[in-house]
């Protein structure tokens, strides 16, 4: 399975530990959509930070994605939606480890 | 050696703080509702009146420090309670205290929550809280208002507790340059979420909810911060070693506010 779909049904399943798995020792991890809902961008560096930083957010924050669409190995758009925000985004893989785990992934308004 | 009062000292945070600064060979006076050197009910203006005028006579060349502890959390059903012993119980007390601190060039810490910056707080009680200054009479007013609040409702509760929070944390800011062109230092200390009697038999739903609140320096445990690493900041910020620190709200909180809101770097 690719990395991509890994990622997207780990954010389906609101799993935060699948989805700290498919990052690297030192990835980084950046969303630019919450700015469009009046927050801070996300920003999470590391497996362990990235596991933590969506427990709380699919918790508390409510965060959830939705109808996803895989459109290549290293995109994805979907609907996200930050504290009942919804904003149409595309997830993209920009850099991969020497051992092919995620090393940055970047989210944007589509 | 010097002088330090610490409120709510009777256990949790208080205790520990009052613990080290007594193995540092300071003199410490314990305010708290129970089992204090001065047992008084700071949530009301007779038991702050009480503690000021003790204290003022029984220190009258000063104090070194004064520690600000005392107070609940927003799960019970008191909103009252919880405005007029956080937020009135600290500032109050912190400003009838003020001339003793000025005496020796003392230092002021107040307890915050690392909950301040998790958007909780309701800003127009903020505004009313900070803007009260010391009057009985605004405090009655605040009091009025909460009142209306439906106190059953916990998101309520925590809504309320976070507003005094970061009432204080805010008053902590607005005070802090007058009172170091006075001599004395103010600082706040957030703590996260912190290992309590209370927190060992909590029922699963509370586990979970605590557990999607990372602690970073807790990292795969469920542990909660210890008293002790909160008690130390507090400590530190009131000696002299904190000489360069004003205005500063510390959060000790293992890194959780760092993780969560990681672009809020002022």
């Amino acid at each position: 399975m690719t990395l991509i779909k890994q990622y997207v049904n780990a954010m389906m399943n609101q799993d935060s530990v699948a989805l700290s798995k498919v990052f690297a020792p030192m990835a980084i991890f950046v969303d630019y959509c919450p700015k469009d809902a009046g927050r801070p961008l996300f920003h999470a560096y590391g497996p362990e930070g990235i596991e933590m930083f969506f427990r709380n957010q699919f918790l508390f924050r409510k965060f959830e994605i939705m109808d996803p669409v895989i459109v290549s190995d290293t995109q994805a758009y979907y609907y996200a939606v930050y504290n009942g925000y919804h904003i149409r985004a595309i997830a993209t893989i920009q850099d991969f480890s020497e051992d092919g785990e995620i090393q940055r992934m970047v989210v944007r308004p589509a | 050696m010097g002088v330090y009062v610490v409120t709510g000292g009777s256990g949790g945070i208080g205790g520990k703080t009052v613990e080290i600064l007594r193995n540092q060979g300071h003199e410490v006076v314990n305010v708290d509702l129970k089992d204090g050197d001065i047992c008084a009910n700071l949530a009301t203006k007779e038991g702050r009146d009480y503690v000021i005028q003790t204290l003022h006579e029984k220190y009258p060349e000063g104090i070194d420090g004064l520690c600000c502890n005392a107070g609940v959390n927003g799960t019970g059903s008191n909103l009252k309670l919880i405005i007029s012993l956080n937020y009135f119980g600290a500032v109050n007390l912190a400003h009838g205290l003020f001339d003793l601190l000025k005496k020796k060039g003392g230092s002021c810490v107040v307890i915050s929550s690392n909950t301040i910056s998790q958007g909780a707080a309701r800003m127009d009680l903020v505004d009313l809280l900070n803007y009260s200054q010391t009057k009985p009479i605004n405090e009655e007013r605040i009091l009025n208002i909460v009142e209306k609040f439906d106190g059953t409702n916990l998101h309520v509760g925590n809504s309320i507790y976070v507003t005094t929070k970061y009432a204080l944390a805010r008053w902590v800011r607005r005070v802090s340059a007058s009172w170091a062109a006075n001599g004395l230092r103010i600082n706040a200390v957030a703590p996260g979420n912190v290992a309590t009697p209370m927190t060992v038999n909590m029922g699963e739903n509370a586990k979970a909810a605590l557990a999607a609140i990372p602690i970073p320096i807790n990292y795969g445990t469920d542990e909660l911060m210890a008293a002790e690493d909160i008690a130390n900041a507090i400590v530190f910020l009131a000696s002299p070693l904190a000489h360069g620190i004003n205005g500063n709200v510390m959060f000790v909180d293992g890194g959780t506010d760092a993780l969560l809101n990681s672009e809020k770097v002022y």
